[in-house]
């Protein structure tokens, strides 16, 4: 199993549920967005303001719950956690950094950092230790014993890092942490979150900034709830992974809007395309993905394409974007067995409530084991056909290709199902 | 002006109605006050004196209660005069605008008030009716409505001098008010024991009046027990509830700085006492004119002669003050609760589950209810019981008095706790309170 600590597959956010009554259309938070944060990540996200890189923020540190699609915590799955099983996540294995601090008011600073671990009911000199120590990193131990109110704002920013660090969390969630902070002390703090991360922590950072976002090893560019352009930084060094990122960036800011017009006011024909293509050869398998795979040819329905993430098939190429946003292609015929399964999952419609089933594939490569599950409906029995076609040999235990035979819609398969898979049907 | 007014109070319906309620039933309640004062007018001069200052001094908490209402109004529209600041409008215009409003929202309630208040009366003649009472409030109504009228006029200033304070303040703090920011406020408690970034130091000012306020209630505690006279008690009475309140906001907090580091491993008692410590903060003001109104109130009674016509004054009084004291909290109570979503926000983020942040709120609640609410309570039993003896009042109706008191702070423990559920449940649920606390 890999290290992988949190994994959103096709999230999508609607904050108002009531607004596709209202307007004919629902407006997306976020949409249809896939993520993948491993255990010493260091992820910023960017965008323009609007774009929704609070909200994934939000959702990723269960703060938030997603419309659509799922969550994945140390593969636990969000949607089947209780309240209690998020709050002790967060308490466990999460600091936060706010965009506007949240310091309680009445609570000394001290007060302030110790919260979170006053919880574990340590000893009285740990907490002050661990306070301490953190203090005098971040520079404030001169003002311990003041309130929030007594404090600037860099100053509270600090704080706020120091409250987040306390409890030597795994996954660090920063929403503009240096909103507050002069150039010198957001060079510092970057630096210190940079050592952090040297040393185990995950960082996932929403910022403004490209420079900010240079001190990351990932930028995941967010545009209209959508993830648009995902660089790594790899080898590179910080100076040219800024150029990587200002490129990108580039694209909206008023520089970009500055240049267009140039162009316009010259009259010139000759505008060369400076959207960047993102490649990146690490291609890792260990997680399923859910998709909905088209045949090329064959008809699409656009409902459900419209929230997962597609898987072309080519002939025998296929190709599909992973939770991590890398362009994946794989060649079909270097499959060399396919297993085919099923996953129930307890779905509320309204006032009724019932099971629904989603078909698994695992395709073994000699490269590795691609996993997927399926959103398509009657039209799989094509991809069965197709798979044949190509001659990969199909492993099936629960005879999916027959009840595909027996019963082509989608209805009378699941009541199928329902009476033949009740190993499958568990409330989650 | 008029336009925008209009547009404003077009947006703000729900706002501005629940403001012409408030002043409404606070204009009956003037109105039924300045009835009964009118009634006893004609006594002889000791009964006069004694019996008339029961409503008198409803009165006088009526009229700080329009001024305190008057005060929340121009600071919820902070933002609002702000803005209009900036836009270039003068203090002077501001001050048209303000009086323009609240001018037209006064009369109506005043309006509505005197409507209200002769249903009052004669609700009130009904009561003592169904009591058996021989005696009934008879009132001239003109002279009714000049002493009306003149207390709206003693309003209108004091609305007028509130609001210059208040503008004063809005222009000097003008960028944090545009900014959103509350303007700061004092420390919740002094950091002496507890110090880190500097050496500690003793507090010894807090420890000797702490010290002097436990021997003062324990003394007056004593006091009022073993002394015969009943003026005495009610010295002592009132001695011992001003020592209480010193004891919540000295000696708590003063705990709290000493036994720090102790109360640090406990978070329930944590949070619910440093909790505890910001409520009373923002509710004491309520605690005081509590622990001084009602022994001020028997203390009146005592002065005049035993006369059967003393329990047709105290029940509506008593019940008019209670009903204040409760609207007043209500809206204190509802101004704190804006200020907790976002402290519960964050609490929740930080891992405190439902549960835990219920039983840290439950806990501060019962705290407040008892030092503030239940102590008094078992003053005014013994007290009461004392007067009764004395044959000041019935047994009845001092026994319905304490059910009523006990009812209503019931509710009001009951709209804590419910409203602070909703409050945890709903930062819960939404994030939005997490990042811009609204």
């Amino acid at each position: 199993m890999s290290n992988i600590l949190i994994e959103a597959n096709n999230i999508s956010k609607i904050y108002d549920q009531d607004i596709f009554l209202k307007r004919g259309k629902n407006i997306y938070a976020l949409n249809n967005v896939n993520f993948q944060l491993e255990q010493g990540d260091f992820i910023c996200i960017m965008g323009p303001s609007g774009s929704g890189k609070s909200t994934l923020l939000n959702c990723l540190s269960t703060l938030d719950q997603v419309t659509r699609g799922d969550i994945k915590v140390f593969h636990q799955s969000v949607s089947t956690m209780s309240k209690d099983e998020l709050c002790e996540f967060r308490y466990q294995k999460t600091g936060f950094v706010f965009q506007n601090h949240n310091l309680i008011p009445y609570l000394s600073i001290y007060d302030n950092i110790a919260a979170p671990i006053i919880l574990g009911k340590q000893k009285a000199k740990i907490i002050e230790k661990k306070v301490m120590d953190l203090a005098k990193m971040l520079e404030i131990e001169d003002i311990l014993d003041k309130f929030p109110h007594e404090c600037s704002g860099g100053e509270c920013q600090r704080v706020a890092i120091a409250r987040a660090l306390v409890n030597q969390p795994e996954i660090l969630f920063c929403d503009e942490p240096t909103g507050n902070l002069d150039s010198k002390n957001s060079h510092k703090l970057l630096s210190f979150l940079s050592q952090l991360n040297h040393q185990g922590t995950t960082i996932v950072l929403v910022t403004h900034d490209p420079v900010i976002a240079s001190y990351g090893k990932t930028m995941i560019y967010i545009y209209d709830g959508g993830v648009k352009t995902t660089i790594h930084q790899n080898q590179a060094s910080q100076k040219s992974f800024l150029e990587k990122i200002n490129q990108v960036v580039h694209q909206d800011t008023l520089l970009y809007e500055f240049d267009k017009d140039e162009i316009s006011y010259q009259d010139t024909n000759t505008h060369e395309d400076i959207t960047m293509k993102v490649e990146d050869k690490k291609k890792e398998y260990v997680s399923r993905q859910t998709v909905y795979m088209i045949i090329d040819g064959h008809p699409i329905d656009n409902n459900i394409l419209k929230n997962s993430t597609p898987l072309y098939i080519r002939g025998s190429h296929a190709e599909f974007k992973n939770v991590r946003n890398d362009d994946i292609s794989f060649d079909l015929k270097d499959i060399k067995e396919i297993k085919m399964d099923l996953t129930a999952q307890f779905v509320q419609f309204g006032l009724f409530s019932d099971y629904t089933f989603k078909v698994t594939l695992d395709c073994i490569s000699d490269e590795g084991i691609y996993k997927f599950t399926l959103k398509n409906k009657d039209d799989f029995i094509d991809i069965i056909q197709h798979f044949h076609q190509l001659e990969i040999p199909l492993d099936d235990p629960r005879h999916i290709e027959e009840a595909y035979h027996q019963y082509p819609h989608d209805y009378e398969r699941t009541k199928y199902y329902r009476r033949t898979h009740k190993d499958l049907l568990k409330y989650k | 002006m008029f336009e925008f007014i209009k547009k404003v109070v077009t947006n703000q319906k729900k706002d501005y109605l629940l403001l012409l309620i408030l002043l409404t039933v606070l204009a009956a309640f003037e109105f039924c006050l300045i009835a009964m004062y009118d009634c006893i007018a004609t006594s002889n001069y000791m009964t006069m004196l004694s019996l008339s200052s029961i409503p008198t001094l409803a009165l006088a908490i009526a009229v700080v209660l329009s001024v305190f209402i008057t005060k929340y109004f121009i600071q919820s529209k902070q933002q609002e005069f702000s803005m209009l600041l900036l836009f270039g409008r003068k203090p002077k215009d501001l001050f048209i605008y303000l009086i323009l409003q609240y001018a037209i929202l006064l009369i109506i309630a005043f309006g509505l008030g005197i409507i209200l208040g002769l249903f009052l009366m004669y609700a009130i003649n009904s009561l003592l009716h169904i009591l058996q009472m021989t005696f009934s409030f008879h009132f001239d109504l003109s002279n009714n409505l000049f002493l009306y009228f003149c207390f709206l006029i003693i309003t209108v200033i004091l609305v007028l001098a509130v609001s210059t304070q208040q503008f004063t303040q809005i222009e000097c703090h003008l960028s944090t008010t545009i900014n959103h920011k509350s303007v700061q406020k004092g420390a919740p408690y002094l950091i002496a024991m507890s110090r880190h970034s500097l050496k500690r130091k003793f507090p010894i000012t807090q420890v000797i009046t702490s010290f002097f306020a436990i021997y003062i209630f324990f003394y007056a505690l004593y006091a009022l027990i073993t002394d015969t006279l009943l003026q005495n008690k009610l010295i002592y009475f009132s001695l011992s509830l001003a020592s209480m309140i010193i004891i919540i906001n000295t000696f708590i907090p003063l705990l709290f700085d000493i036994c720090h580091q102790s109360i640090l491993q406990h978070p329930f008692l944590f949070y619910s006492i440093s909790g505890f410590i910001d409520l009373t903060n923002q509710l004491v003001s309520i605690a005081n004119i509590h622990a001084i109104v009602v022994p001020v109130m028997f203390m009146f009674l005592l002065m005049g002669e035993t006369t059967s016509n003393i329990n047709a004054f105290i029940i509506p009084c008593f019940m008019m003050m209670l009903i204040m004291l409760l609207l007043c909290l209500i809206i204190k109570f509802s101004l704190y609760l804006k200020s907790t979503f976002n402290i519960y926000a964050t609490q929740y983020a930080l891992g405190y589950n439902q549960k835990q942040l219920f039983k840290i709120s439950l806990f501060k609640n019962i705290l407040f209810i008892f030092l503030v609410i239940i102590i008094p309570l078992i003053y005014i039993h013994y007290l009461g019981s004392y007067i009764v003896m004395q044959g000041y009042l019935s047994k009845s109706i001092m026994t319905g008095l304490e059910i009523l008191y006990i009812v209503i702070y019931f509710m009001f423990l009951i709209l804590m706790i419910i409203k602070e559920k909703q409050c945890i449940k709903e930062v819960s649920d939404h994030v939005k309170y997490l990042n811009r606390s609204e």
